[in-house]
């Protein structure tokens, strides 16, 4: 029998190994962001950035204009209405900017949600500043509720000289699962026309890139 | 020898070959089981391959004729999954039960009953996949997996329940080759015969001890990223959701962590069934026994950790894409190795070219060329460009075909005469062969120009400019297909009888599997054989 156990061993501690890497999988979720915070891999899009240096304000390059595009989406399962007030802006390298958009809630409930950032081309995400921002807060609006909400940022002057334009995309998404059920399009054609608009998105970034490197 | 002992002794205490179905259901043979195995992976090879005619069908011409995008992009995630996990793998795995334990003197696998319980999960997962595609199409089922093999959310949490499906089907298929891997090592590492270092190992047993621990280290964190991929679309957790703060690229770390390795997963066997044909039919010993094995090594070493040159469009800092960037080209260096080992095997043998050797002579020229567009594609601005166009379709096909697939058919005629004691048809074999080169050549190589040219892939319909290219790419195809029917008639007529084969089957085989009659008896090396120096390897 001695080979018998011999075998049984060696499989229970490959078995064993098998049920540490299942376990550190679950780990990676905090690791990973863990991770991401201490080596600060994307940190404009995650981040709000401490009080602005404000001494070197005029330092800014007022001969140079990069023109920032805001965009707004709201996630499948989220009722709501989510737009900016201004489409567009030219703004100077090294100047606090204020930008506001306009959110409401189309349904009869309250409803949270949580707005993700994300710069494109993401090149440019580590010379954004955001000093205010309404992202990663859950914002909770009651039934037919508006409001407008500020963001502020500054593009930092060391911006390359090879980006010109950068867009600031918000995507609003429902914080509730269940919520998220009862609002999503369940039907086949609008949840294909979802996924197609994901890919336009991606699109839109790559062209950004391009166009920064045109201009 | 105690092995034996154990591994029959449930059979009821006779030693003769259990009768009907139960010799199947409850087999612990590792020939009967590796029979399944391979019978299964022919069947998925032609459902997979099925679905490859019907995605091919759409794009003879742009604009949509037969297919609805949702069932065409179930398709394309389908035919990845099938012949993944249901052809490829299985076919390698019923290749390994059928050789390892006769080319390492062993009386069976080391596990034989979890070996039983390996082959029937995948029967199992190949159940639930075939549900996950049928549900959609019953009332309230919802959208089908439209992914793509990848799973990547947010979509994957947000289509219907054949997700769920599939979720548990990739937890069935987990386990299946766990189960698998673990018996493939314990066997090796244990029930050699006596007198056979590891160094001594014919090198398809080394090919395959390197797949099962990569395996074993890739799948848990596969099925756990797919567990976790359930939990945000059911129990409220943001793993992979951005809403709840979650990240949905972890997911593709994740998957790709367990997706590159995955290639050489594929890759291995085959590569290791081509250093036995090699030296068969160039009559020469294996040239660079030593460095085949450390290349292998190597290659399942390095693999582990060059996963992110999947995600360099995803905006990682420029020093990690750096270091990806490095990492896999520092790849081709062992995989190199391998390919002109067995290129210097060749060199001054006695050549004959025999249906295997024809096959490994191809892949050996097709699979350099699939190397050759991988380096490309790991370039950072290169990938940048290609990125999820046909010109990685055109990459990954020629890599995979030829890499895995074509070594697995070289296998099939280079064993099939040991497995049934029949000669196969060699006319039959070799229009075969002229056949998948032709057809498959002629599917992928238009692809590059696609791809390089700007046509998009898991997209149902092209722009009109793309015709002419995705024509010849389409008749291509469905020469591949067409030649299966060959292959398939080439084994039923090889089963069913032929010219006897005698123990030896091949003038230039070396190794114990050749001292065995064809086909062998039910139980084979029952006590251990005596092992001359000068393997075949050694």
């Amino acid at each position: 029998m001695d080979g018998g156990k011999r075998n049984r061993r060696a499989a229970l501690r490959l078995a064993s190994v098998v049920v540490i890497l299942f376990g550190l999988t679950f780990a990676a979720a905090p690791l990973y962001s863990l991770y991401c915070k201490v080596t600060g891999v994307r940190p404009a899009a995650g981040a709000v950035a401490e009080a602005p240096t404000m001494a070197q304000p005029d330092i800014a390059s007022v001969d140079r204009e990069v023109t920032v595009r805001f965009d707004t989406n709201v996630a499948d399962g989220l009722p709501w209405e989510f737009k900016p007030l201004v489409g567009r802006l030219e703004v100077h390298p090294g100047r606090a900017v204020e930008v506001r958009f306009a959110v409401r809630n189309l349904a009869h409930e309250t409803i949270v949600g949580r707005a993700i950032p994300n710069i494109v081309p993401w090149q440019a995400a580590q010379y954004f500043n955001k000093t205010e921002c309404f992202c990663f807060r859950e914002q909770s609006l009651q039934a037919g509720e508006s409001r407008e909400m500020t963001v502020r940022f500054m593009v930092s002057p060391d911006l390359p000289d090879d980006i010109n334009m950068l867009t600031l995309s918000y995507t609003f998404m429902n914080r509730d699962v269940q919520s998220a059920r009862k609002y999503a399009r369940n039907d086949v054609a609008l949840s294909t026309k979802g996924a197609g608009g994901a890919d336009e998105s991606g699109d839109d970034g790559r062209k950004t890139i391009l166009n920064a490197g045109e201009n | 020898m105690n092995h034996a002992t154990i591994a029959h002794a449930h059979e009821g205490g006779h030693h003769g070959v259990p009768h009907g179905w139960r010799r199947w259901l409850f087999s612990t043979n590792h020939k009967d089981i590796g029979t399944m195995y391979l019978v299964v992976s022919l069947i998925m090879l032609f459902l997979g391959g099925g679905m490859a005619m019907l995605i091919r069908a759409e794009l003879f011409m742009p604009g949509i004729q037969l297919l609805q995008p949702d069932v065409y992009n179930n398709l394309v995630t389908n035919h990845a999954l099938i012949m993944v996990f249901g052809a490829v793998m299985p076919a390698a795995a019923g290749m390994a039960n059928w050789m390892i334990p006769l080319m390492i003197g062993a009386p069976d696998m080391a596990l034989p009953r979890m070996n039983n319980m390996s082959f029937w999960f995948l029967v199992a997962a190949a159940l639930m996949l075939v549900i996950s595609m049928v549900v959609p199409f019953l009332p309230g089922g919802g959208t089908p997996v439209n992914t793509g093999w990848t799973l990547y959310p947010p979509l994957s949490v947000q289509v219907g329940m054949s997700m769920d499906f599939l979720i548990f089907t990739v937890h069935l298929l987990g386990i299946s080759s766990i189960l698998a891997s673990i018996n493939i090592i314990v066997t090796i590492l244990n029930c050699r015969a006596p007198g056979m270092g590891l160094m001594d190992m014919p090198i398809f047993c080394w090919s395959w001890l390197v797949t099962a621990f990569l395996l074993i280290v890739i799948l848990p964190p596969f099925a756990g990223a797919v567990t976790m991929l359930l939990f945000d679309r059911h129990f409220g957790t943001s793993f992979f959701n951005a809403a709840g703060g979650g990240d949905p690229q972890l997911f593709q770390h994740l998957f790709w962590f367990f997706g590159h390795p995955e290639v050489y997963v594929l890759l291995l066997p085959s590569m290791g069934i081509l250093g036995h044909i090699i030296p068969t039919f160039a009559r020469k010993p294996l040239f660079g026994y030593q460095s085949t094995v450390g290349a292998m090594l190597a290659v399942g070493t390095i693999g582990l950790a060059v996963w992110a040159h999947h995600q360099y469009t995803t905006g990682l800092s420029l020093a990690a894409v750096t270091y990806f960037m490095i990492g896999t080209i520092v790849i081709s260096i062992p995989v190199g190795l391998l390919v002109f080992n067995y290129i210097a095997t060749m060199w001054r043998g006695a050549m004959t070219f025999e249906t295997p050797m024809l096959f490994a002579i191809g892949i050996i020229l097709m699979f350099s060329f699939g190397g050759l567009t991988g380096v490309m594609l790991a370039t950072i601005p290169g990938d940048i460009q290609y990125h999820d166009s046909y010109f990685v379709v055109a990459h990954f096909h020629y890599a995979l075909i030829p890499g895995a697939l074509l070594g697995l058919y070289a296998g099939v005629f280079y064993w099939l005469p040991k497995w049934t004691g029949n000669m196969y048809d060699e006319r039959l074999g070799k229009i075969f062969f002229w056949m998948v080169i032709i057809g498959f050549n002629l599917t992928f190589f238009p692809q590059h120009f696609l791809g390089l040219a700007g046509m998009p892939r898991r997209i149902i319909d092209y722009n009109p400019m793309f015709t002419e290219f995705n024509m010849i790419s389409s008749i291509g195809s469905f020469i591949f297909g067409a030649a299966h029917l060959v292959f398939l008639y080439v084994i039923v007529k090889t089963v069913r009888g032929g010219a006897r084969a005698g123990d030896q089957v091949w003038e230039g085989a070396k190794g114990l599997e050749w001292t065995l009659p064809s086909p062998p008896p039910f139980h084979t090396f029952t006590t251990p054989p005596q092992i001359k120096l000068a393997q075949s390897e050694a």
